[in-house]
């Protein structure tokens, strides 16, 4: 056989890439469908839901906390310097909420969750695939679309919400501390600039967010995970390739959030 | 009654299972046969439905399980007790959640009567009172009866086993194979049992079918198998090296 030339080869790489990235997006496409369907006649498990729940929603909320409020620290001394330098401090508050609420909290807090419990929720799918577990599952009349797929899907959109707004109250602490602390801002300026500028919107833009993140998190986890092939490199592979795919689903549903609720 | 006829079965350019068939009669026990890689656990799971031929149909009674979605085969299954080569355990949920699990999800029996079938269950599979521990915590001996117990919980009139006493002594394994043979007889069940404890199957099995390469090579019954002219059956069988 003939070898490629180069241009050839790139060529071939190309379509591979694309084939493979056409892969991805239409078995996306497919499990949601999948999942849109099994949501027309919901038969969830009342044990499985409650502990995906507590795994998703309780154990994240000390990385959740401190992520939350270091983010919100860090809002507060990216703008003081302007604010010292203006002596601007009736504003600190509104511009930590303005962007912290709508783009920094649901974000890192998105990114941290996806890497916790995406990541997690894939390797388990994953090790229940290459285990025969799912297959079992089926064996015994048990659909996993309803007993695996949908409470953890439930749970990451649930949880990743309320995260979110738990997540505002630690960054709204920390900025007020870090505000009085290094800025010398007084907590009742802050608060007064934060009552009266930060809009429900804002706090109810980031919240969509959440919710938009927890949707494609939990989509994208538990499809990498029932898609293992191949043992324990499939699932290491698995994990690898949901965390990027989370990480692109965020920013995307970010900007059209973005986008739309501007 | 299980029927599989003409199944044919492709992972890509590799054939796994060609044009195999055999049928086994309500009530009976056929041992599935072969070499590893032979195409065994493939038939399992073809007639679970849990993968679908590329060709060839399969009958579960009245039930053509290659013509039916998803939906339909639920109903079947739940006639259906597997046992799974790796032991397919429930890593979230103790020995005595993953017995009681078939009977949990199906409903309608009272609590009281879950937990006595699990505590009979595992007595028969001499693991008693271990329903508390994880599958973690056990061998692979011990999973394997925890599997026979989940599989057989339910009294399903259809028993798959794949490999069921892989990687167990002999003690247990001789175990394993009467608990099988008691059940089957104690429900007339149609049993299917992939093994190469072939020493074992001979007494419980009615008739066996080997498989070489993906295809049938031998049905019938031990003796006529241990009487064969392909030396590939009758090594099987004896356990003996023919030349």
């Amino acid at each position: 056989m003939k070898p490629l030339t180069p241009l050839l080869g790139l060529v071939a790489r190309l379509g591979a890439a694309f084939m493979g990235l056409a892969e991805i997006v239409g078995g996306l496409a497919l499990f949601s469908a999948q999942i849109g369907r099994a949501c027309l006649r919901p038969r969830l498990d009342g044990f499985e839901t409650w502990r995906n729940f507590y795994r998703v929603g309780v154990k994240s909320l000390p990385i959740v906390a401190t992520t939350a409020a270091f983010a919100g620290a860090t809002a507060v001394i990216q703008t003081g310097h302007n604010v010292v330098k203006f002596r601007a401090y009736e504003v600190v508050g509104w511009a930590f909420g303005y962007s912290v609420f709508r783009e920094i909290g649901p974000l890192l807090i998105g990114l941290m969750f996806s890497g916790r419990v995406g990541a997690n929720n894939t390797a388990e799918l994953g090790t229940m695939k290459v285990t025969e577990q799912v297959d079992a599952l089926r064996t015994l009349a048990i659909d996993p679309i309803d007993y695996l797929v949908l409470p953890r899907i439930l749970a990451m959109v649930v949880m990743m919400t309320l995260l979110n707004v738990v997540g505002d109250v630690f960054a709204l602490i920390a900025g007020i501390a870090t505000s009085r602390f290094m800025l010398g801002v007084d907590p009742w300026v802050f608060w007064n600039s934060f009552i009266e500028y930060v809009t429900l919107t804002d706090f109810f833009n980031g919240v969509a967010k959440a919710a938009g993140f927890g949707v494609a998190i939990g989509l994208v986890s538990c499809h990498f995970g029932l898609s293992v092939t191949g043992g324990a490199i499939g699932v290491g592979r698995a994990v690898n390739a949901s965390v990027v795919a989370s990480a692109v689903g965020i920013f995307v549903i970010d900007y059209f959030i973005t986008y739309l609720l501007k | 009654m299980i029927r599989c006829e003409g199944l044919t079965l492709r992972y890509g350019r590799t054939t796994v299972l060609d044009d195999v068939g055999f049928e086994v009669p309500t009530g009976k026990t056929l041992g599935l046969i072969g070499a590893g890689g032979a195409g065994k656990t493939c038939v399992l799971k073809l007639i679970c439905g849990l993968i679908r031929p590329q060709a060839g149909r399969i009958l579960v009674d009245d039930d053509e399980i290659t013509a039916l979605d998803e939906t339909a085969l639920m109903a079947v299954r739940g006639r259906i007790g597997m046992i799974f080569q790796n032991y397919a355990l429930f890593d979230f949920l103790n020995v005595g959640d993953n017995i009681a699990f078939p009977l949990v999800q199906q409903g309608g029996v009272p609590a009281d009567e879950i937990r006595a079938r699990v505590t009979r269950r595992l007595a028969q599979v001499s693991l008693p009172g271990i329903e508390a521990r994880m599958p973690s915590d056990l061998s692979g001996g011990m999973k394997k009866r925890v599997c026979l117990a989940r599989a057989i919980v339910h009294d399903p009139p259809i028993m798959l086993c794949d490999d069921p006493t892989a990687g167990l002594d002999p003690v247990t394994t001789n175990r394993i194979f009467l608990l099988l043979k008691h059940l089957q007889a104690e429900n007339a069940a149609t049993a299917i049992i992939v093994s190469h404890e072939v020493g074992y199957l001979r007494p419980i099995c009615d008739e066996f079918v080997m498989l070489d390469h993906g295809r049938v090579i031998f049905r019938g019954t031990a003796e006529a198998g241990l009487a064969h002219a392909d030396p590939r059956v009758r090594q099987f069988l004896s356990g003996e090296v023919v030349d």
